[in-house]
């Protein structure tokens, strides 16, 4: 196929296209806001962030991008996503299973973490604990948010 | 690149090109690339398990195409 | 600054979007979240599996793929597909267009990701390259494609004709370019 296009036309018409975005066909959409709003009325739960937490944690730790994770793990890079950042998200119980797996951590413990199943007190305890102990950008774990995290991954590796 | 080649069609076939050429809004080369690209579409397509269906609403028919 | 039109979408390119697009796009998506944004979905359209979308795809005619490259980065994709679909505008009606499957431009380009976009013109490169493609096919320039609802200014600045949201396409706006039109646009 030939294609001719001019410097001067190029020039001329690049200013149709100004500051828009350009994409076309679903397949290039992003995410999108959820339309309902009952977002307001639901709190976030304390046990599902601290399993973001511990999932984003483990992960760095490991040295795994978020693709190389989603790879090992065949979860989709989008639920991985979700999974750390977004406390509303529910992941499948197959997706936290496989989690269960790449972190040799029981499944059990991780369906509590997750919401899929409900926590026991001492589960919860022990999530409080360590999400407050985690700090705002895991990739760089300080001392103690290093030990939360060790003695938290010891508390589940016991369940 | 591309390649010339000669083809032979009956007055029949002829007409039916033509016809289509004009329906169409196409070169006779046009409708004979057309066709390659669906042929090869549906040839594939069936190879991987798939069905081609003509579907009439208004009869509730459906009838399998298989001469490809 | 010289870019080149590859009239095909290879394994560099691939990786490309999965080394330089995706992480990008899923740092906008953290700090989405991060800022409290509300509960975010995402279509099961997402990209994430584009490489076997394109192997799908290898070896039929029917689909033509292109890659935009700027300064050894890739900066935008597009797929056309010539079976998809036939003219709808009344006054083309049955007549065959070349249909845009999907165009999208690096996530540093797009306004919306990033605050100072780097180039411009991916857009406008990407819609004459599909006018040429629809021409060589004997098409015309007869093109249609489904735009994202941020995009609708873009494709209606280009001189396509809206026919209205398309209930059976994810409720996306459908354009069509008409043949006087993309001599318009390319003259």
């Amino acid at each position: 196929m030939k294609l001719a296009i001019t410097k001067e036309w190029f020039e001329r018409r690049v200013k149709l296209e100004g500051d828009h975005e350009i994409a076309a066909g679903a397949l290039a959409r992003d995410p999108a806001p959820e339309a309902e709003a009952s977002v307001a009325s639901e709190s976030i739960d304390a046990v599902r962030l601290a399993f973001g937490s511990l999932i984003e944690s483990l992960r760095r730790r490991k040295g795994l991008t978020i693709e190389k994770l989603a790879e090992r793990s065949e979860i989709d890079v989008a639920d991985i996503v979700r999974i750390e950042r977004d406390a509303h998200f529910r992941p499948e119980p197959r997706a936290v299973y496989r989690l269960a797996q790449a972190f040799d951590l029981p499944n059990k413990a991780l369906q509590q973490l997750s919401g899929n199943t409900s926590a026991q007190p001492e589960m919860q305890e022990h999530a409080l604990r360590f999400a407050a102990r985690s700090g705002e950008s895991p990739q760089k774990l300080s001392r103690d948010e290093k030990k939360a995290l060790e003695e938290f991954v010891a508390y589940l590796a016991r369940q | 690149m591309k390649k010339t080649m000669t083809l032979n069609l009956t007055d029949a076939e002829m007409q039916v090109l033509q016809d289509l050429c004009d329906k169409k809004d196409l070169s006779k080369t046009a409708v004979l690339r057309q066709a390659l690209r669906l042929y090869q579409l549906v040839d594939v397509r069936l190879q991987q398990g798939g069905k081609l269906f003509f579907e009439d609403e208004t009869k509730k028919e459906k009838a399998e195409l298989m001469v490809l | 600054m010289a870019a080149e039109l590859l009239d095909r979408i290879d394994e560099l390119h691939l990786r490309a979007v999965e080394t330089d697009w995706i992480p990008q796009i899923i740092n906008h998506i953290r700090q989405l979240i991060d800022q409290g944004q509300p509960r975010q979905t995402w279509p099961q359209s997402w990209h994430w599996n584009w490489r076997d979308k394109v192997d799908r795809i290898n070896g039929l005619l029917a689909f033509q793929t292109f890659a935009i490259m700027c300064e050894g980065q890739l900066q935008g994709l597009m797929q056309m597909n010539s079976a998809r679909s036939l003219c709808r505008l009344p006054e083309q009606a049955g007549k065959h267009l070349a249909y845009v499957d999907y165009v999208e431009t690096a996530p540093w380009n797009r306004p919306n990701i990033a605050s100072k976009p780097r180039y411009r013109g991916v857009g406008i490169t990407m819609i004459r390259a599909a006018i040429e493609h629809s021409r060589d096919l004997g098409f015309h320039g007869r093109i249609g494609l489904h735009s994202l609802p941020q995009s609708e200014t873009f494709y209606a600045n280009c001189g396509m004709t809206d026919l209205g949201i398309d209930g059976t396409y994810e409720n996306l706006r459908y354009f069509e370019m008409t043949s006087s039109q993309a001599d318009a646009l390319s003259g």
